[in-house]
């Protein structure tokens, strides 16, 4: 990731113009092509990685749905860069802040929601190997019953057995 | 100690024990509880350890419950906490593994438990007569979360830090459905969501031996701390979390088997 950032800047930096960026409203599409190439040639890598990798079954649909939109709009910036120009205008940023901006953004967005995916899924494998040890100790019980292991509740000393917590259920 | 051994608790009490990698020590610290507690039910869960500790504790009688992974101790607390609720104790002690906390304290942690009404009782080191040195670090340490804990949820604690606890019945089902999962924070972070959840917690004099165990130098013991303080203003942040409801009957824990 950090080496798509760092050929992006660099391609931005080769693309932006040398000056200030506000006179550039009276030419709007006297572009230089790379400002169609760059974000075309990003959308094409990335929408055909993701398809190999869903062919490969190495990346979820769920997932590939975000790196497809994320080629989608890339192709739409390759498509129309005046997006960008009109941005500018609208922000006053240079067009290289502009790009710096948009991938921190989405890199900050994308970050969080694999964070809340990861505690959601450590949870969840932690919910699960708790199970796993209690229905181990049950199969273990089942197979080689032991007397007083199966039953904590009636160990010797403890006669009353389950009824003995009678008393205290509020 | 002695005075307590007369006491005998009116109730099924469990013994959490968590251990990780404690095979040289957790044969000692269930001979303790066979010798002072018992009356209670002991329950190791292997918290995924690489040598004998799940063996050695089956062979000592304990009832063993040994996860598959290495959780940590807020997880492997959780599973006792799980199986104290399905089995339907009356009353849950978190005890140590490693021979820090002494089975002859048990029946003091549980009478305040049953007679005063506790739904969390701590046993405290620095309360009553003191046995127990902290280090210079640690107590400043402890001291801070103190102030934090008062501040945060108005509870008015001494040992935030201590390990050695017993559970209500209510606690118990609280913890099975929330405890704190942060490492080394989940004694401190327990003991306020507990108290923001409107559960009783008390203290009583736990006299503890001093275990070497503690590797952590001061750089990381200050990570750790700062790491506890910010779960806890967290903690306090974070909306109630539900009540679990009650099993369906008493008749749940034979079911559950």
């Amino acid at each position: 990731m950090n080496l798509l950032i760092g050929i992006t800047t660099i391609l931005a930096q080769a693309t932006a113009p040398a000056g200030p960026t506000a006179p550039t409203e009276a030419q709007p599409f006297s572009l230089p092509w790379t400002k169609y190439l760059v974000p075309l040639t990003f959308a094409v890598i990335i929408a055909v990685i993701t398809v190999e990798l869903v062919r490969r079954r190495k990346l979820r649909e769920e997932y590939a749905m975000i790196w497809l939109a994320v080629s989608a709009v890339l192709l739409i910036i390759g498509i129309f860069p005046q997006i960008v120009i009109w941005l500018q205008d609208l922000l006053r940023m240079h067009y290289l802040t502009i790009v710096v901006l948009g991938l921190f953004s989405f890199l900050a967005v994308i970050m969080l929601h694999f964070s809340i995916v990861i505690s959601r899924q450590s949870d969840q494998i932690r919910r699960l190997t708790q199970e796993l040890a209690m229905m181990k100790r049950q199969l273990e019980d089942r197979q080689t019953p032991k007397p007083g292991l199966n039953e904590p509740a009636k160990q010797p000393g403890q006669a009353d057995g389950p009824t003995g917590d009678n008393p205290s259920r509020e | 100690m002695t005075e307590h051994k007369e006491y005998k608790p009116d109730c099924r009490v469990l013994v959490i024990v968590p251990a990780y990698n404690e095979a040289r020590r957790i044969a000692g610290a269930l001979a303790d509880l066979k010798t002072h507690a018992p009356w209670a039910d002991v329950l190791v869960v292997d918290d995924g350890s690489h040598d004998a500790t799940g063996d050695i504790a089956a062979s000592a009688g304990a009832v063993v419950l040994r996860l598959p992974l290495n959780l940590g101790v807020g997880g492997a607390m959780q599973t006792g906490y799980i199986y104290a609720d399905r089995m339907g104790y009356d009353a849950a002690v978190q005890f140590d593994g490693d021979g820090q906390h002494r089975a002859g304290v048990i029946a003091s942690l549980v009478r305040e438990l049953r007679e005063n009404g506790a739904d969390l009782v701590v046993g405290s080191r620095l309360i009553g007569r003191r046995s127990y040195r902290f280090p210079l670090a640690r107590y400043v340490g402890s001291r801070i979360l103190v102030l934090m804990i008062r501040i945060l949820t108005g509870l008015r604690t001494t040992d935030p830090t201590s390990g050695f606890r017993a559970a209500s019945r209510r606690m118990i089902r609280f913890f099975a459905a929330h405890y704190p999962q942060l490492y080394l924070g989940d004694t401190a972070e327990a003991l306020a969501t507990a108290a923001r959840h409107g559960m009783a917690v008390r203290e009583v004099p736990a006299r503890m031996t001093m275990t070497n165990s503690s590797s952590i130098g001061n750089l990381m013991g200050l990570f750790y701390m700062v790491r506890i303080a910010i779960a806890l203003l967290i903690d306090r942040l974070e909306r109630p979390l539900p009540m679990p409801p009650e099993p369906a009957g008493p008749a749940d824990a034979e079911s559950n088997k």
